[in-house]
């Protein structure tokens, strides 16, 4: 009777004991909670391989389809690391069926790791300082203002985006692109 | 002065359960989304980028567009996941609103047994009947809030002190919103349960003295139960002002419940079939069948299918957005003929047809 009482949380539930409820049939809906945890992950890695928002919000519904399938024809011992292969093989496959009809020709695999912190930043100052300076001149005067905001003043994107009335996307991508320019360049003169 | 920026590892824990780290994961990432970001957090995305694969694809995934609007498209994806799942809506109704009934019988008992002794038992166990709907309105009342993603709307049904309650733990237990997958509904319903008195006061006045209702059979579902216990209510007592306001606001969560038991496209913007996606997939999993010409050459995979719907609910103007060949295209195509649609306010649809045996 007050087992019968307790609220079903499932948010308390690890995934393997979800999977376990679903393959079991006693919870056909654990695996959609079980994937809901990981839904923005498999968003992330779909959007990297397919380069496209509206490409990878279907992948992932189209994983979600196969990964119903799947769990009852597999032993999963890590559901997480599954999950992860899955996710990558079936965007993979997807972008090389689009690739029959060719409208990009960059591998997935050639991608550009976009690093968060740049090595600039790893210079030692004294001989870092004027590379360091002469290519921030050189960086376009929105990049160059973001980029200083950002790592030299301690603002967030935000708080430079009200500054500068632009709006955030267009400031995380002048902090990105400005800092691989800064890469590029501090390379170069190295 | 251009100063150095630290290049330290953040001091914060990297727990071997990867379900923290990607947690965390989530919510600097909708920090990064919503603005709130600063170069300590790029900091620390970065380590725990650096420290697993899926989080570092995940990551760099989202970085490749910063100026895409991720949010909505993982909001888009959250609804569609749980339209297909059934999940976060009634998995855990029934049991609460059990456990809701049975506290709700055990506080009328007491209320109505203690102050007069002339009062039987069984006119306590007749109290319930009414008391039902009573129950159903906060937790019914609930149910709009848990299928859209701002669980703080407004609603106008419950009793205040119970809006507050649920509003306050909503608050508490999602502080990130779209990232992270929501025990929001959840909890607001819960509290619900353990708070049965606020909503009862304004029901258990109106029906007091000379209230003859024979308890319906235990097995009648909640809806009709408490209609009929309702309407006899009505009928006997011609008590009317704050019954027939009970009335409407029932039958308004009724309805929303009944809608929600239809899986769907009553509530929701989309067309769908008509008997929800999971009928749908299943239906495709059995019939979809590579064409002869597609298994001599190798060939699986899927059709994209976009069409709409007509006022009649029939699919119309075709088109392939992704196409395998072979004569799978058309085969469907005649499989989305084949079946029934619900049309929504928006006419158009885009499924997979997989084929794959």
């Amino acid at each position: 009777m007050l087992r019968f009482l307790r609220p079903n949380f499932p948010e308390h539930l690890s995934d393997e004991q979800l999977l376990v409820d679903y393959v079991g049939g006693n919870s056909p809906r654990a695996l959609g909670m079980l994937y809901e945890r990981y839904m923005p992950m498999v968003y992330g890695v779909c959007v990297k391989i397919l380069k496209d928002s509206g490409k990878a919000e279907d992948a992932v519904m189209a994983i979600y389809e196969e990964l119903t399938r799947k769990v009852k024809e597999h032993e999963i011992e890590s559901f997480r690391g599954w999950l992860y292969v899955l996710a990558r093989n079936h965007c993979l496959m997807e972008w090389r069926k689009a690739q029959r009809r060719p409208t990009d020709h960059h591998a997935p695999e050639d991608m550009v790791h976009y690093d968060a912190i740049e090595p600039v930043f790893e210079y030692e100052l004294p001989q870092g300082t004027s590379a360091l300076e002469r290519c921030l001149a050189e960086l376009s005067e929105l990049q160059r203002t973001c980029v200083t905001w950002f790592y030299y003043e301690d603002k967030s994107y935000k708080e430079i985006a009200d500054q500068l009335s632009e709006e955030l996307g267009k400031v995380r991508s002048f902090i990105q692109n400005g800092k691989r320019n800064l890469k590029i360049c501090i390379e170069k003169n190295s | 002065m251009i100063t150095k920026s630290p290049n330290t590892q953040i001091n914060h824990k990297m727990s071997t359960n990867p379900y923290h780290d990607d947690k965390r994961l989530l919510e600097l990432l909708e920090r990064w989304q919503s603005g709130d970001f600063t170069r300590a957090d790029e900091q620390e995305l970065q380590s725990l980028a650096d420290s697993d694969d899926f989080r570092r694809e995940a990551v760099e995934g989202f970085w490749s567009l910063p100026e895409t609007d991720h949010s909505q498209h993982l909001s888009a994806l959250r609804q569609r996941l749980r339209q297909q799942s059934g999940h976060g809506k009634r998995a855990f109704f029934p049991q609460l609103f059990m456990a809701a009934a049975a506290v709700l019988l055990l506080v009328l008992a007491v209320v109505w047994l203690i102050p007069s002794g002339e009062k039987t038992a069984t006119l306590a166990q007749q109290e319930t009947a009414p008391a039902a709907p009573a129950a159903e309105q906060p937790i019914a009342s609930n149910l709009p809030e848990m299928k859209s993603s701002e669980p703080e709307a407004s609603r106008g049904k419950t009793s205040p002190a119970l809006d507050k309650m649920s509003r306050s733990v909503v608050a508490d237990n999602q502080p990130t919103g779209l990232f992270e997958s929501g025990p929001a509904a959840s909890d607001a319903a819960t509290e619900v349960a353990s708070s049965p008195p606020a909503p009862i006061q304004n029901q258990g006045g109106a029906v007091m003295d000379e209230v003859v209702v024979s308890m319906p059979p235990a097995r009648q579902s909640d809806t009709e139960m408490a209609q009929n216990a309702s309407e006899e209510v009505d009928m006997i007592q011609g008590n009317s002002a704050p019954r027939a306001k009970a009335q409407k606001e029932y039958a308004d969560a009724s309805k929303a419940k009944d809608a929600m038991k239809k899986k769907a496209p009553a509530l929701a913007n989309e067309s769908a079939p008509a008997e929800g996606w999971a009928g749908f997939q299943d239906y495709l999993r059995k019939n979809a069948r590579l064409t002869e010409a597609a298994r001599q050459n190798n060939i699986t995979g899927k059709v994209r299918v976009r069409f709409q719907l007509d006022s009649n609910n029939q699919p119309v103007n075709f088109q392939i957005v992704q196409s395998l060949g072979y004569g799978c295209d058309e085969e469907a195509i005649r499989l989305i003929k084949a079946y029934s649609w619900q049309r929504g306010k928006t006419a158009e649809v885009t499924v997979d047809v997989p084929f794959n045996r």
